[in-house]
């Protein structure tokens, strides 16, 4: 399924970007924010995760967090879970996962994101829409007590959608980027 | 004997007084008038002083690098006036000085104007950059709360400066062209305080805000620092 979803991309990107360029062309400058908008999406969904998945959270604090971070994303995508105990990575909804990630059987999860970078940059579709890949490693940390009951090293990678959009403030309209992260993908997985 | 007698009713009594009288009036009159002339001069010479003092006076006060104040040149110019000397040149000075010191008069005017307003300007500036202040400083505040509870009570403390906790926060990601922005997606302000309680950071300066008739937050805009 991701295969012919990053295919799909590869060829809007190889065959939409000269002529949106051309329709509708943002400066560098812009074309920067939007990256480092979409950047820090990917950054503060590192920050939900800790927070969801840390068992110093509270249930109602998790649960909140989770509505926000289920916001970030588009609808229907998809998180793939691995582990090293298994060859296979399952694929569940961002609700599902981060309801499974609050209710780790961990007595303390870590979880760390870091070297957050874009592999694909953003780029224009013939829709408007300007699509992108950002790969992340995470470390997970899971405890039972005093032993390190778990614990890896995750490659992943998110496409990240960025649309402009429209809306209505105070009577005034307000035209604004919309980043939407769609599925993170599970690329490495390793201890 | 005759003529002496004749000459003694010459010389008589009555007629050596009419003489004498005579005489006295002529010499009384002679002096009288004198003193009136000296009087006269006297006067004469003193008006001549005083209207060349106040010709003096008056080119001194018309003078741009006179170090009088304003009040001191006007006590002057009525000090003069208040002489009443009938001199055409002394009027015309005092008409020129006159113009002069309504003029100063005006720009005095004009000048303590432009200060009120400056001071009008920068008091209102200072008020409004207090209560940027005022609202940055909860933000920083949830930001860097050391647990979740702290963090929640500072946000009900910050939230009781907006309308109501749907107050839209408008984050500026970029400007372009004629001072047009883009924006992040908007949010609420009660989202971006849990935002910055999750987050930790608040990394943002603020742009413009809005307030209603009861001074209250009703629109916030922020812009990346």
């Amino acid at each position: 399924m991701f295969k012919y979803k990053t295919i799909i991309v590869l060829v809007f990107m190889l065959f939409g970007t000269t002529t949106i360029w051309a329709q509708d062309e943002i400066s560098p400058d812009r074309k920067q924010a939007i990256d480092s908008l979409a950047m820090e999406k990917v950054k503060d969904l590192s920050k939900y995760i800790t927070i969801i998945g840390s068992k110093e959270t509270s249930f109602s604090e998790a649960n909140r967090v989770i509505d926000r971070t289920l916001e970030l994303f588009a609808p229907n995508s998809q998180i793939g879970v691995s582990s090293l105990y298994r060859k296979e990575i399952k694929y569940y909804t961002v609700r599902k996962y981060l309801n499974r990630l609050m209710a780790l059987n961990y007595d303390q999860v870590s979880i760390k994101w870091y070297n957050i970078q874009y592999i694909s940059d953003l780029e224009p579709q013939p829709d408007g829409t300007y699509v992108g890949v950002i790969t992340i490693y995470q470390r997970f940390e899971g405890r039972k007590g005093d032993d390190l009951t778990y614990v890896d090293t995750t490659k992943k990678d998110i496409t990240v959608y960025v649309k402009r959009k429209e809306t209505q403030i105070g009577g005034r309209t307000i035209g604004f980027w919309d980043v939407l992260l769609g599925d993170i993908r599970v690329s490495e997985t390793s201890k | 004997m005759k003529s002496g007698k004749t000459k003694f009713r010459l010389i008589s009594m009555p007629r050596v007084m009419m003489l004498l009288m005579v005489i006295m009036i002529a010499v009384g009159g002679t002096s009288c008038k004198s003193k009136k002339k000296i009087a006269a001069e006297k006067a004469a010479i003193e008006l001549a002083n005083q209207i060349a003092q106040a010709k003096a006076s008056l080119k001194d006060l018309l003078r741009d690098d006179n170090p009088k104040t304003w009040q001191e040149k006007k006590d002057e110019l009525d000090r003069i006036k208040a002489m009443q000397l009938r001199d055409p040149e002394v009027e015309d000075l005092i008409n020129q000085v006159e113009a002069k010191l309504e003029k100063e008069r005006q720009e005095i005017l004009r000048k303590e104007e432009e200060a009120a307003r400056l001071k009008a300007e920068q008091d209102a500036k200072q008020q409004k950059q207090a209560q940027l202040d005022n609202i940055n400083s909860h933000f920083y505040a949830i930001a860097s709360a050391p647990t979740a509870a702290e963090a929640n009570i500072r946000i009900q403390r910050a939230i009781s400066l907006y309308a109501s906790k749907d107050v839209p926060v408008l984050i500026v990601v970029s400007k372009y062209g004629d001072n047009q922005k883009d924006y992040d997606r908007p949010t609420s302000i009660e989202k971006y305080l849990n935002y910055l309680k999750d987050i930790k950071k608040y990394d943002k300066q603020i742009e413009s805000v809005k307030y209603d008739d009861f001074g209250k937050i009703i629109e916030i805009e922020l812009i990346k620092k």
